[in-house]
């Protein structure tokens, strides 16, 4: 690969900025919107590619640490539902350990492990470890979602940008 | 009288389902999640059009033929259409803006031209909503606060399409036309001496539209009541977002699964039922710049019979604030602090502002927005839905601010 896909993209936008958007004045607003909005969206893109690997795995690492905690919490009362946490655990692991598996295959580990986790809070609730577990995922929850916050920054909604934690992929 | 909190199954489904959703997955969705029964046929519709062809951009001409074709049958003579053209602005639906030119609504009247709008839906959206609700809580709110007149609805797509409505074209501006002070916030800002004029309007009339008796209102079929002294209709509204949530989502969030037990777990009775806006807030209405008087609510889409404190605390939301010019206050909706708006609402509508509920609908509406941003936008443009998926996938980028903005106001709500 001669070109590798960030530069691609910059290339489609500089084309899209510098050559097709003067040509668009005098059209409609919706249009120059589109228009706007895509670029911003391949600048995104632009900006994350390099980082899209790595910021996977810190999601997956996130959403392991968190199973992990919620397998100790449910274990004692629901057997069951713990044997198969217990097993999202073990794919996540080893594609984690494997560092040469792409961001694909982490997304699809860290979502079956928060679809997992989800299930436990809804089937936990009104029993005795209701409240371990909801103090376990909203705990779990807070540096997830700020690396999540920061991984859509390119897209400019954050007010104070400068209060977010440093990258951790 | 409460409603119960009862125990379900977990219902799981794969992506492949979500994207080709069958009809067993439907009634299992529409059976553990039990709603308003024309919202359900709402997001029932919307799931069994996912298994059909992507949103195809529809040619302008064929809006026209369709709007026609609508308009004449409805009158029973013939009325032009000319002079069509796109309307932009928001993010959900399909707007035309046209001329008519008829004869009146009962073919009497003398010639002459009316310059009106049509809203239709594109096969997927933001908000997923009825355009027959929509109808309806237009023609109930005439006369009551400024909102464009209805005129005809084609709830079932016969003419268009897709479902859509017409309504009269209303004038006004939605942004001050000259430039105002760069303030912090993501919200409208409309100035010091504009927000002067529109502040108190934007109080009195949301003070007006909650104190009309909704069980007057014959014209709202298509909406369920809600029952003073009772919490069913706030959790046929939680079961509406959890709904979607279920159906559209491109992640779990664990996280949202705690806030949706606690929504059911709290939801509080309704003391006095409400016509609700639902999207009650700065840059949803128009208005006379010289004057500063509001012209005309929009977007309607979201109304329901409930609870007030819902609008109250919708218009006060993080996104729809900035800072005063000076920094030293943090404006609703670009109008006014928190505690001035509920001051100003409770003189003006008599009706108390209950801090409990507060707390309760400030939970509900957060939840809403990383709902309708996290799984109903991210859906709807990764399955080629809309007329712009690019504008629709941006909009889902602000549910990661939305949630982090919902798990602080949960802990300091919940502990």
């Amino acid at each position: 690969m001669n070109q590798s896909f960030e530069t691609q993209v910059r290339i489609a936008i500089r084309a899209l900025s510098d050559v097709i958007a003067p040509a668009l004045a005098g059209a409609d607003k919706h249009v120059v919107e589109q228009l706007q909005l895509t670029i911003a969206t391949l600048g995104f893109v632009a900006d994350r590619i390099p980082e899209a690997t790595r910021f996977a795995r810190l999601e997956l690492s996130s959403c392991l640490a968190l199973a992990e905690r919620a397998r100790a919490i449910v274990q004692p009362s629901l057997p069951a539902e713990s044997e198969a946490l217990a097993a999202g655990i073990s794919v996540g692991e080893e594609v984690l350990a494997l560092c040469v598996r792409d961001a694909a295959d982490c997304e699809v580990a860290s979502r079956h492990l928060r679809e997992q986790l989800a299930a436990l809070v809804a089937t936990t609730h009104g029993s005795p470890c209701e409240r371990d577990l909801t103090a376990a995922i909203l705990d779990g929850s807070e540096a997830m979602l700020a690396q999540a916050r920061l991984w859509a920054l390119p897209f400019g909604f954050e007010l104070t940008p400068e209060a977010l934690p440093a990258p951790a992929w | 009288m409460t409603a119960a909190v009862m125990s379900h199954p977990v219902l799981s489904f794969t992506e492949a389902q979500r994207r080709h959703p069958d009809e067993a997955m439907i009634a299992r969705i529409r059976d553990r999640y039990p709603t308003e029964p024309e919202i359900d046929a709402v997001l029932t519709r919307k799931m069994r059009r996912r298994r059909g062809d992507p949103y195809k951009a529809v040619p302008i001409e064929r809006l026209v033929a369709g709007v026609t074709a609508m308009i004449g049958e409805e009158l029973g003579y013939e009325a032009q259409v000319s002079n069509a053209r796109w309307l932009s602005g928001g993010a959900s639906k399909l707007q035309m803006v046209f001329d008519l030119t008829w004869r009146g609504l009962d073919g009497q009247a003398p010639e002459s031209v009316e310059t009106l709008v049509l809203r239709m839906e594109p096969a997927a959206s933001v908000t997923e909503s009825s355009r027959r609700r929509e109808f309806e809580v237009l023609n109930a709110v005439q006369g009551v606060i400024p909102a464009p007149r209805p005129y005809w609805v084609d709830p079932e797509a016969r003419h268009l399409p897709y479902p859509g409505m017409v309504y009269a074209f209303a004038k006004g501006a939605a942004k001050p036309s000259v430039g105002v002070e760069k303030v912090s916030g993501l919200g409208q800002n409309y100035g010091p001496e504009l927000r002067a004029k529109l502040a108190p309007h934007f109080v009195s009339l949301l003070a007006r539209l909650h104190t009309v008796d909704p069980g007057e209102c014959t014209a709202m079929v298509s909406f369920m009541q809600a029952q003073a002294g009772s919490n069913a209709s706030v959790i046929r509204q939680v079961n509406a977002y959890r709904r979607i949530w279920e159906e559209d989502r491109i992640e779990e969030e664990p996280f949202l699964e705690v806030v949706y037990q606690w929504l059911i777990a709290h939801a509080p009775s309704v003391d006095r039922p409400s016509i609700v806006h639902g999207d009650y807030r700065s840059g949803n209405f128009l208005f006379d710049e010289a004057s500063g008087a509001i012209t005309a609510w929009l977007d309607w889409e979201g109304a329901v019979i409930g609870d007030r404190h819902q609008d109250l605390t919708y218009a006060t939301l993080p996104t729809f604030q900035h800072l005063s010019e000076d920094g030293g206050s943090v404006l609703a909706s670009g109008m006014m602090s928190k505690d001035d708006f509920y001051a100003a609402y409770e003189a003006a509508s008599g009706l108390p502002v209950d801090p409990v509920r507060i707390r309760y609908f400030e939970i509900f509406n957060r939840y809403l927005v990383c709902v309708l941003t996290l799984a109903a936008s991210a859906r709807a443009s990764l399955q080629a839905g809309t007329h712009q998926d690019v504008l629709v996938n941006f909009v889902s980028q602000m549910g990661h601010t939305a949630i982090a903005d919902l798990r602080e106001r949960f802990l300091e709500v919940t502990r």
